[in-house]
């Protein structure tokens, strides 16, 4: 039998300064059976609902004011008022140059998705983050999900202490 | 020196958001079947008219705000703040309603943008013939890549962002 997502049971937050873009994310949240939905236009306000709770996930564009969405990643990660440091974060952004996916990933971005995406992608993000989540990684100059996708088995001689 | 590594901890996810919403009856399945998938893209194609009607209205009030702008700095940067938001969220969405040149116009116009200083009316001529090609685009409806004439254009808009930096 196939697992299936409950998506009612999920909450998300999504954060974008296109409003075209943002009702169109909302209808597809929607379309999957989402009914708590908070949107934010801006880093202020995304930062106002992390802090009321309540929010499961975070979808949002890189480029927002008045800080990025770069910036709001690292408030959720690791800002004292932070109420969940583990949030998956599923960056959505037309900003899809190399630099900033090895930015988001090395900031604790969980997923980057380039626009213009297709619903396909979209999903795939979101269903890997609530049904295969990753272990996060604690370290002096990193915090955020673990950047090895690939568990892969060693098969060589003896590995080194 | 004794040169120890720094400790790294890793933290199990709780898993408590799959436990909550992971379940065999209810929903839409981990891995998209094509029905589901067909019911998401129509929700993309419901949107898509909505699309049409907000960038052709962006690009009317560019075209406009390009023919007013003035010669002052300010007046200057105001412009091409809002030229570089708009190709932005242009370049963000044309893709996802099947007008992948429209998307590769935006991103040629914002990469020309934001990079530019000191405004010349050269530089105002390219940017609108960016914003003339995105709305020949979407006003003929050219879904896809189009054709040779469309590629030339491209090529053209490219190698006058190269030229007039």
């Amino acid at each position: 039998m196939a697992e299936k997502i409950d998506f009612s049971k999920v909450r998300f937050l999504i954060v974008d300064n296109n409003t075209l873009s943002l009702q169109m994310l909302e209808d597809i949240l929607r379309m999957l059976g989402t009914t708590a939905i908070r949107r934010a236009t801006d880093s202020t306000k995304a930062k106002a609902a992390l802090r009321e709770g309540e929010i499961d996930i975070v979808i949002t564009e890189r480029e927002l004011e008045p800080e990025s969405g770069i910036e709001l990643v690292d408030h959720i990660r690791h800002s004292t008022e932070s109420l969940d440091r583990l949030m998956p974060v599923i960056m959505l952004t037309a900003r899809s140059e190399n630099e900033y996916v090895t930015e988001a990933r090395d900031k604790g971005v969980t997923e980057f998705l380039a626009k213009p995406f297709n619903v396909d992608s979209l999903y795939r993000r979101i269903a890997a983050v609530i049904a295969r989540p990753r272990p996060f990684i604690n370290a002096p100059q990193y915090f955020g999900p673990d950047r090895r996708r690939r568990q892969q088995a060693y098969s060589g001689p003896n590995r080194r202490s | 020196m004794t040169g120890r590594k720094p400790k790294v901890q890793i933290i199990q996810p709780t898993g408590e958001l799959r436990k909550r919403a992971v379940n065999y009856k209810k929903g839409f399945s981990v891995e998209l079947t094509s029905s589901e998938m067909i019911k998401l893209e129509e929700v993309v194609h419901n949107s898509r008219d909505k699309f049409v009607t907000a960038v052709d209205e962006r690009l009317k009030s560019l075209r406009q705000a390009a023919r007013e702008v003035g010669d002052d700095a300010l007046s200057m940067v105001g412009f091409i703040k809002r030229v570089e938001k708009d190709s932005f969220d242009v370049k963000g969405l044309g893709g996802t309603f099947n007008f992948p040149l429209l998307t590769q116009v935006a991103k040629s116009l914002n990469d020309y943008v934001r990079g530019l200083k000191n405004v010349t009316k050269i530089h105002l001529e390219i940017i609108t013939l960016h914003v003339d090609a995105m709305y020949v685009i979407l006003a003929q409806h050219i879904t896809g890549q189009g054709g040779t004439t469309e590629a030339e254009v491209l090529s053209a808009l490219l190698q006058a962002t190269r030229k007039f930096t």
